[in-house]
């Protein structure tokens, strides 16, 4: 696990980052609402079947 | 830092990612303070977020470093946004689809309630009582995150909240315990997730952590009897032991960042094994399967949701007019359909240390047979394909500053990949192996099933079939070129 944290301590040590979701989140910067676009999903394909089955 | 280790070690991802995803839970909180939404899931959401707030360090970690923490907070960030007139994304549409709501409104106020899960399971962790204003009503079965106990049972249930470290609902009063005769019933009852134990790492087998609205991929398979988890624990136990012998440095991060996997069937869910971005420290593999195979997937998937992490920390892929996203055009030899740039870095990425994995088992002369030829056709197949995804990269790819320095550290190893396969004598003449869905290693026969194929000709077929747009001509001639050398064979 990456070290603790607790809520009121990230609300006091990451006020920049907050501020930043809430400008994304209120329309005053779109790109700032999350940093990253992601691919939600990424998978292997499915086994053949076996022929012999 | 060196690209290398930025790649391969750097923890500091982790880290990032964890306090990101609680600063969005701040930032939720303030924008419903300051929204003036009236409706009771918001004022209810306030009560849960405050207990949590007041949470020991410990047990908040502990919750907020489940899976489950980032889609939902992602989930409510998202809907917010929509709320002022911001375009839903792909999984919050489908979510939307999935709880029957219409629009953003509609689906915070669900997505609020789905809170209290939280709620829920620091009470239960810290041992402090805990009631709704509300009882909180949800579709079953519920993970209650950085627990392994789920509450299962059919249906929905009406939790009433946590009482000296016992759950009680509406209807049948305190929840039955796991192994007690009134577990057996229809009705909400608890049942706690099988875990494996590999040199002090316990990792939990948790197919219901992944019955998410919006998901997208958690199908009937997470409603399956945990005793399937139970039944394949030990090949799950042997897999993940492969992986602390072999590439003890992957194992090692793999212990600090994965905090669930669900085993499922081959033949359950479309798909073989998975992981997304929406769902850190969580993925889902098919068993049967050979133990080394099972250990390969397990650091394919680890790898996996690591680029997830480092994603997190920047873009990798400048704007084009195509969609490195979601533009699923490109030839990519691991896969039968066209895939997006940033699906050919994903498995550039991840294969890199899968061969490493391989080239270690061949090295410590620890395998023989059936299971020594699929480690020669990995061996083989790989650094072929790993150079067509870094060509297919260089050809179609603007990445930015962030994404150059990982993609030329990947081209560097793809190199480095070739070198280790020459070096122990792999050939793409030798026969190609593959893992049927029963979990057996097979050669790989010609359509006509007269004769068995080679690793060169699977890939020369792959790509005759499946590089629609003439994409790789040149790999295709390189290939024809080693595959008529009889010298090599």
């Amino acid at each position: 696990m990456p070290g603790l944290i607790s809520l009121n301590g990230i609300a006091a040590s990451h006020s920049v980052e907050i501020e930043g979701i809430l400008a994304g989140i209120h329309g005053v910067n779109g790109s700032a609402l999350w940093t990253s676009t992601m691919r939600p999903t990424t998978r292997k394909d499915d086994p053949p079947e076996d022929e012999q089955e | 830092m060196n690209p290398s280790q930025l790649l391969w070690t750097d923890t500091s991802c982790y880290r990032y990612r964890l306090e990101k995803s609680a600063a969005a839970l701040v930032a939720v909180q303030r924008s419903l303070a300051t929204e003036n939404l009236q409706f009771a899931e918001a004022l209810e959401f306030r009560g849960s977020y405050e207990f949590l707030s007041r949470s020991h360090p410990n047990v908040f970690t502990r919750v907020w470093n489940d899976p489950v923490a980032y889609y939902w907070v992602r989930r409510a960030v998202h809907f917010l946004a929509g709320c002022r007139g911001a375009p839903l994304g792909t999984i919050e549409q489908a979510y939307c689809k999935d709880v029957g709501a219409n629009g953003s409104v509609e689906a915070l106020r669900i997505h609020l309630n789905e809170f209290k899960r939280f709620a829920l399971a620091s009470a239960l962790i810290s041992g402090e009582n805990f009631t709704f204003a509300t009882p909180f009503e949800t579709s079953l079965p519920l993970s209650l995150p950085g627990t392994g106990v789920v509450i299962a049972g059919d249906g929905r249930a009406a939790i009433r909240g946590v009482t000296d470290g016992r759950i009680e609902t509406s209807a049948q009063g305190w929840l039955a315990p796991p192994g007690s005769a009134d577990s057996s019933s229809a009705g909400p009852f608890l049942e706690i997730c099988p875990t494996v134990e590999v040199d002090g790492f316990a990792l939990s087998l948790n197919p219901r952590l992944f019955n998410l609205a919006g998901l997208g991929f958690g199908g009937g398979w997470t409603m399956l009897p945990l005793e399937f988890q139970k039944q394949h624990s030990k090949l799950a136990a042997e897999a993940l032991a492969a992986v602390a012998r072999f590439q003890p440095s992957t194992f090692a991060l793999f212990a600090q960042t994965v905090r669930a996997v669900a085993l499922k069937p081959p033949r359950e869910g479309g798909f073989g094994s998975i992981s997304s971005s929406e769902l850190p420290g969580a993925f889902v593999c098919s068993v049967p399967c050979d133990v080394y195979e099972l250990a390969a997937t397990f650091i394919h998937e680890f790898h996996h949701n690591r680029l997830f992490y480092l994603e997190e920390q920047g873009s990798f892929f400048e704007p084009l007019e195509e969609d490195a996203i979601e533009g699923e055009i490109h030839y990519s030899p691991w896969r039968d359909t066209p895939r997006p740039l940033h699906g050919l870095l994903h498995a550039l990425y991840v294969y890199i240390p899968v061969l490493r994995f391989w080239g270690a088992l061949v090295r410590q002369q620890v395998l023989a047979g059936m299971q020594l030829a699929y480690a020669h056709d990995q061996l083989a197949r790989i650094p072929f394909q790993l150079r067509i995804g870094v060509n297919q990269l260089r050809r179609h790819a603007k990445f930015t500053s962030y994404g150059s320095t990982l993609f030329e550290q990947l081209a560097i190893e793809t190199s480095d990949a070739e070198s280790e396969a020459r070096s122990l004598g792999v050939s793409l003449h030798a026969p190609a192996i593959s893992l049927r869905a029963n979990g057996v290693l097979r050669p790989v026969l010609a359509p006509d099933g007269a004769r068995p194929l080679s690793i060169g000709e699977t890939l020369r077929n792959h790509l005759e079939s499946r590089d629609l747009r003439g994409e790789c001509t040149r790999e295709k001639r390189l290939l024809d070129r080693t595959l008529s050398d009889t010298s090599a064979r």
